[in-house]
């Protein structure tokens, strides 16, 4: 696993399978709780694919108003957490100067062939699956769903935005640092 | 020459390729993109960006993987030139085609 031992200098390229708990999804992505939806990535591919696990649990910040008395997870942050783990997968794959991955965002451009087939509750532990898919111009597609105990409960084709040389928008410089 | 003969003539068979793989072309883009268009609203030669269709950048990258799937070729990234019309994206085919039976 990439960081474990805190070298700024360790190459990850040669790393072609990782798994990455909290505190490393934190250092690729800029989202942050409570909007961040990613418990523990167990499979990733760099550039390619990726696998993770979003649990969901009563004290989520977003049941508390839907609905105060049927908590369900909304089917948009479904697909969000499956966007967070676009960028992890596209982080990962983008290392700066000093080897180490630079924190990625992409911005939603599109959402097609979108299915939720199955309300998500309180309990319920959400395996997340990308696969990125064409890119082209500043737009990638990601293949994208999400499954409970085996089963599905949403899937849909995502498009983000990324700058003109194919990284996403890189949010870790200082100047973006000093602007948030 | 006698009209049978026009008819058998390669140019003429060279014709209804071409024009075949037009028509091909002009479904594939309104399947894809889900327009909902006249067959005689597309022109060969009517700009799918911009003026013309209008299509977006998210049209471009759905039409890029829609042509890619449906004939097996790869478009290269620095291929906006093939995605300007019909015609446009025809000719990259023809010419992908042609290289790959000549090697």
């Amino acid at each position: 696993m990439p960081f474990k031992d805190g070298s700024a200098g360790r190459s990850v390229a040669k790393v072609e399978q990782w798994s990455l708990e909290h505190r490393e999804i934190l250092e690729l992505l800029p989202h942050r709780p409570p909007f961040l939806f990613l418990d523990r990535v167990i499979q990733l591919t760099p550039g390619k694919s990726g696998r993770a696990i979003k649990n969901v649990t009563v004290n989520e910040a977003f049941l508390g108003g839907h609905f105060p008395d049927d908590p369900v997870m909304p089917g948009f942050l479904t697909l969000e957490a499956c966007a967070q783990l676009g960028a992890v997968i596209m982080a990962a794959a983008n290392q700066s100067e000093t080897g180490r991955p630079r924190a990625a965002v992409g911005y939603l451009a599109g959402v097609e062939s979108c299915k939720f087939l199955r309300l998500v509750r309180p309990g319920d532990q959400l395996l997340l699956s990308v696969d990125i898919g064409r890119q082209y111009g500043q737009l990638l597609a990601l293949k994208t769903a999400a499954y409970c105990v085996k089963s599905c409960v949403a899937k849909a084709q995502i498009m983000v935005t990324m700058q003109g040389d194919g990284t996403m928008p890189d949010r870790s410089t200082p100047a973006a640092d000093e602007a948030r | 020459m006698t009209l049978a003969m026009l008819q058998q003539s390669p140019i003429n068979e060279i014709a209804a390729e071409r024009s075949a793989l037009v028509e091909r072309l002009k479904g594939l883009i309104s399947e894809s993109l889900e327009l909902e268009l006249e067959s005689d609203e597309m022109d060969e030669d009517t700009p799918l960006f911009g003026v013309g269709l209008a299509l977006d950048s998210i049209d471009a990258l759905r039409l890029v993987m829609a042509v890619e799937s449906e004939f097996d070729v790869i478009v290269p990234p620095e291929g906006w030139h093939i995605l300007r019309s019909v015609n446009t994206i025809a000719d990259f085919l023809v010419s992908v085609d042609e290289g790959a039976s000549s090697a």
